[in-house]
């Protein structure tokens, strides 16, 4: 060894400098087998930043701000000119408009608050609001201020029953069901609202065991009081004979009470006393017969319901046949129902969502005409990342999908709420998920317990700055502007929209 | 020429800002092994290193100068505390070692732990306790707002085990305290370990750094596996996978949170174990050996071998500071188990202030002692019918364990185990595996490499060594390149499935 000389480690390392900077003259967009090569870029660090090509692009696709709506026309006609199947979306606008905008929703909150009546809500959502994410909050929210109790709609089971802290929901597992994403659906077993059926009395496909025997539990809790106590349930059940039977226990108490009806939905309307805190349905019946769900409510107040359903771009809505949504809509006479999707469908492949603005406009059009009385809005799509060049930036589908959701709210005569403008706009979600704590998950499109209760709140202060129009009547085909007192954290004004499109 | 032009193109650009803002304090991008910036800096570190080879002291002011700014950038004026706890430990020792009376040692040795272990505690517990003592009695207490300082853990125990190793008269002080400054600060396992013995360390000081053959193969190995480990495997699967599945467990099928699990398990494995190797491979390339830290842990057929080879540097500093104090194995049987439990209960405190890891390090306590127990009633043989269950219940019991560690909170914890319990669903095995091929591709290569014999890994690092230089460039190149490709794909797209 004292022969041997001593190895210079600087020759090592500066030989792998050299390499790594001969590899960064490489021309840039190589692959190898079909993937693109990124480039190798040594001082990426302490070089000027160039101006990232996600910026470049998304600023001609500038996302539609909460604030007063710029002229339509103009940001439309800048990327995308509305081709003939576009306006031939158009020509399709519901049968049954409504007031516009929010108008009998904030009639029906005004009702509320002055003589106790109900006001419903429908949420239908995706991943997004999965166990009473969003919708929790915001159902507290508004219970606090008009009154109210009970979680609203619960179905029969759910992949995120376990995940849900608002209710705790367990069935006897031998539920043969049907959803939005089953690839048949048999037509005796149509889906309800939430987009399942369960059926009563029937075999699943992979259990040996009898057919009958189905029952559901549900445990009222969570952290909310008016959420603590069932006041009143409603079973909704399909059609059959009405000597099929449900003996519902509450109290330590199990009474039978027989399923009459001949309508795509029926209801059984039960009020435990004193106000249950578990209710268990055991289903006795002849033939196979469809149950979807319970909702649990109070007289009067505020009802929410969380329509989630998960990998849902909103599009498979139209899988519920009009028949059962028709029912549900005369059973429940929602005031406001809201659609909240958009992380499903956003893909950077997709330069034109004009194809989801016709199927989405199919889904409202469908759901006005169950539902005459309600209000209609559309929840834009939240901030969601993808890395480009290591770096993770707002995806390039953000804006153009939000382009789409708001031409589908103007010409639907719905409201429209930019949730991506509401959480901070571009690139909001790398700040959502670097936050301490962080409010979103590290998939980047998610967020999580905390961002959830933000956009909650950031939701009721946009509905409540509405409320407190003293019944200005919107004019039909825009979108609701934000009050000057709204608390929303940025009613970006139209010259700040300028300024953004020039950058 | 041209090509010469076209090479220093990039350098019209330099933007003297971001260039000198790379050297300020930033704790959102401290100084790690795997960023283009250490490669530059280092490259710049060594060129002066090589000059000042052979004079000693100037070499010795220059590391330990390097590692000061190296502490700095991560930790800003913390930095302070190293040079606090250098110059008090530096003076204990000495005071200790030319003391004659044994009581007077003694109050010394006990005022040394204080100070040590009074540092750790404010910085690292404070919060852990008051709220601790809030959910206890009820009563409102403040919350004090102090940033942890990079690395405490790590050179709190490098320097107590100085102090505690010269009070036990195994080594004698040093009698130069830029000795002892350059034992402390050296850069390369400063922030993350691996925890270095006085003992290992001083004796290298006053030699001239001298690079064999095999230390430069064994440095080049290190260091390309430590990258691959934690650059590649452990970033993008924690990235595109397992982060997701412990952000929200609930919403994930049982099979998805199993192989969330072992994910994890490998996670950790390939980011710590990576890192150590990156710091050891450095410490070699100039001149100076640590001890090795991680020996493939999972291949481990028992409890007790799992920690013989885990964290190694950590492990033994228990054994012989907190371990054998306690009595170790000299007090009876009953005594030696609850010394192990002790033992690791603190083990787990010292990973982190949460009741979590308290938890871990009292489970992983609890097996070491009934794996004693087992031995010494059972007497297994040796056979591979044994050896294999032992390996399977042994991974598995550590995978287990890794869920608290991981979890953050028992809500977390007990929802991941709830759903791989209850919600198991194998029937989606298929699906969840195509749709994250890059993920369980790159978990089948880690845990295929994992299982390479230590053998093969020593006949590579000899191989490397026999090569020329140019050859060695250009494997650590190679795994920069794929590093790179590797930090700027595109992420997995988020799937839920239906269950």
């Amino acid at each position: 060894m004292s022969s041997e000389r001593s190895r210079n480690p600087f020759v090592l390392v500066l030989l792998v400098v050299g390499l790594l900077a001969a590899l960064s003259l490489l021309p840039a967009g190589l692959t190898l087998g079909g993937t693109a090569l990124r480039p190798v870029r040594l001082l990426a660090d302490v070089l000027r930043k160039q101006p990232a090509a996600a910026v470049a692009a998304t600023a001609t696709d500038l996302p539609p701000p909460n604030g007063p709506a710029a002229p339509v026309d103009t940001t439309a006609a800048m990327v995308a000119p509305p081709d003939s199947s576009e306006l031939a979306a158009h020509a399709q606008a519901p049968a049954v408009p409504n007031l516009g905008g929010l108008d009998s929703f904030l009639a029906a909150l005004r009702r509320t608050k002055a003589d106790g009546s109900k006001v419903r809500i429908a949420y239908f959502g995706d991943s997004m609001i999965e166990g009473d994410l969003i919708t929790g909050d915001l159902r507290n929210s508004l219970q606090q201020a008009f009154g109210g109790t009970g979680v609203g709609y619960v179905p029969i089971g759910s992949v995120a029953a376990d995940f849900r802290g608002t209710v705790h929901e367990t069935n006897s597992g031998n539920w043969l069901s049907y959803d939005l994403v089953s690839p048949k659906l048999p037509g005796q077993y149509p889906l309800g609202l939430s987009g399942h059926v369960f059926v009563a009395g029937a075999r699943p496909a992979d259990s040996t065991g009898a057919a009958g025997g189905q029952w559901v539990s549900y445990r009222a809790g969570g952290p909310w009081a008016p959420l603590r106590r069932f006041e009143q349930a409603r079973l909704f059940y399909g059609p059959g004979p009405a000597t099929d039977v449900v003996r519902v226990t509450a109290n330590n108490r199990t009474v039978p009470h027989e399923l009459p009806g001949t309508a795509a939905a029926n209801e059984l309307t039960l009020t435990p006393s004193p106000a249950a805190r578990q209710m268990r349905f055991d289903f006795d019946v002849r033939a196979p017969r469809p149950v979807y769900g319970v909702s649990f409510e109070s007289p009067g107040g505020v009802t929410l319901d969380n329509f989630s359903f998960r990998g849902n771009s909103g599009m498979s809505l139209t899988r519920i046949p009009f028949k059962e949504l028709a029912a549900f809509g005369k059973l429940q006479a929602y005031d406001l129902i809201i659609l909240h999707y958009g992380v499903n469908v956003a893909s950077a492949r997709n330069l034109s969502y004009g194809w989801y603005e016709r199927a989405m406009t199919r889904v409202v059009d469908r759901l006005q005409r169950a539902c005459p009385a309600a209000s209609i809005l559309i929840v834009g799509m939240s901030d969601k990342s993808s890395r480009i060049d290591g770096e993770f930036v707002t995806d390039l589908s953000v804006p153009r999908l939000l382009k789409a959701q708001r031409r589908l709210a103007e010409r639907n005569h719905a409201a429209f709420w930019n949730l991506f403008e509401a959480m901070g706009g571009e690139n909001s979600m790398v700040s959502w998920v670097e936050e301490s704590p962080a409010l979103a998950n590290r998939d980047y499109t998610h967020v999580n317990s905390r961002g959830a209760r933000k956009i909650a709140r950031l939701l009721f202060d946009y509905l409540m700055a509405e409320y407190a129009h003293p019944g200005a009547p919107a004019p039909a085909p825009t979108v609701p502007a934000a009050a000057p007192d709204s608390p929303a954290p940025k009613p970006a004004p139209a010259a700040d929209t300028a300024a953004a499109v020039m950058r | 020429m041209d090509l010469l032009r076209s090479a220093l193109a990039p350098l019209d650009n330099l933007d003297l800002d971001r260039l000198l803002g790379q050297f300020a304090y930033n704790p959102k991008s401290p100084l790690l092994f795997n960023t283009g910036f250490f490669l530059l800096l280092f490259l710049g570190f060594l060129a002066i290193y090589q000059l000042l080879r052979h004079q000693h002291r100037a070499r010795l002011l220059y590391v330990t100068a390097f590692s000061l700014f190296f502490y700095y950038k991560s930790s800003g004026l913390y930095f302070l505390l190293l040079v606090f706890s250098t110059i008090v430990e530096y003076h204990f020792a000495l005071w200790i070692a030319d003391s004659g009376s044994p009581a007077r040692r003694k109050l010394l040795m006990a005022l040394s732990l204080l100070v040590n272990l009074g540092m750790l505690f404010y910085f690292k517990y404070t919060n852990f306790f008051l709220s601790g003592y809030q959910a206890l009695t009820g009563q409102p207490v403040p919350v004090l707002h102090v940033l942890l300082p990079v690395g405490i853990s790590f050179y709190t125990f490098q320097t107590l085990s100085y102090t505690i190793d010269v009070y036990r008269g195994q080594i004698k002080p040093l009698r130069n305290i830029w000795d002892f400054a350059f034992f402390v600060s050296f850069f390369p396992q400063l922030v993350a370990g691996p925890i270095v013995r006085a003992s290992d360390f001083i004796p290298q000081i006053p030699r001239p750094p001298f690079v064999s053959r095999e230390d430069m193969g064994r440095a080049v190995v290190l260091i390309a596996a430590g990258l691959f480990k934690k650059a590649v495997i452990s970033d993008y699967i924690s990235l595109n996978y397992v982060d997701r599945i412990f952000d929200n467990p609930g919403l994930y099928s049982g099979i998805e949170n199993l192989l969330g699990v072992y994910g994890y398990a490998l996670q950790i494995y390939c980011d710590f174990s990576g890192y150590s190797d990156i710091a050891i491979g450095i410490a070699l390339l100039l001149g100076y050996r640590l001890p090795p830290n991680f020996l493939s842990p999972y291949q481990s057929t028992s409890i007790t071998e799992f920690w013989r080879r885990w964290h190694i540097s950590l492990s033994s500093w228990l054994r012989d500071y907190l371990y054998i104090p306690l009595g170790g194995n000299r007090r009876g049987v009953v005594r030696q188990y609850i010394n192990l439990f002790l033992t690791m209960l603190l083990g787990g405190l010292w990973h982190g202030a949460s009741l979590t890891f308290v938890l871990w390090g009292a489970l992983h306590g609890a097996a070491l002692a009934l794996d004693k127990l087992f031995k010494q009633v059972v007497k297994p043989g040796n056979n591979w019918l044994i050896k294999a269950l032992g390996w399977l219940l042994t991974f598995h019991f550590v995978c287990f364990c890794w869920i608290f560690f991981r979890a953050g909170t028992f809500e977390v914890a007990s929802q991941v185990i709830h759903q791989i319990t209850t919600n198991l669903h194998p029937d989606l095995l298929p699906q969840v595996l195509g749709s994250f091929r890059p993920v369980f591709a790159l978990m089948a290569l880690g845990y295929a490499l994992h299982a390479i014999p230590d053998g093969a890994v020593f006949s590579l690092e000899n191989f490397m060594g026999r090569r020329s230089v140019v050859t060695q460039a250009v494997l650590v190149t190679v795994v920069i390149w794929v590093v790179i490709q590797v930090k700027s794909a595109e992420i997995q797209p988020f799937i839920y499935f239906q269950f």
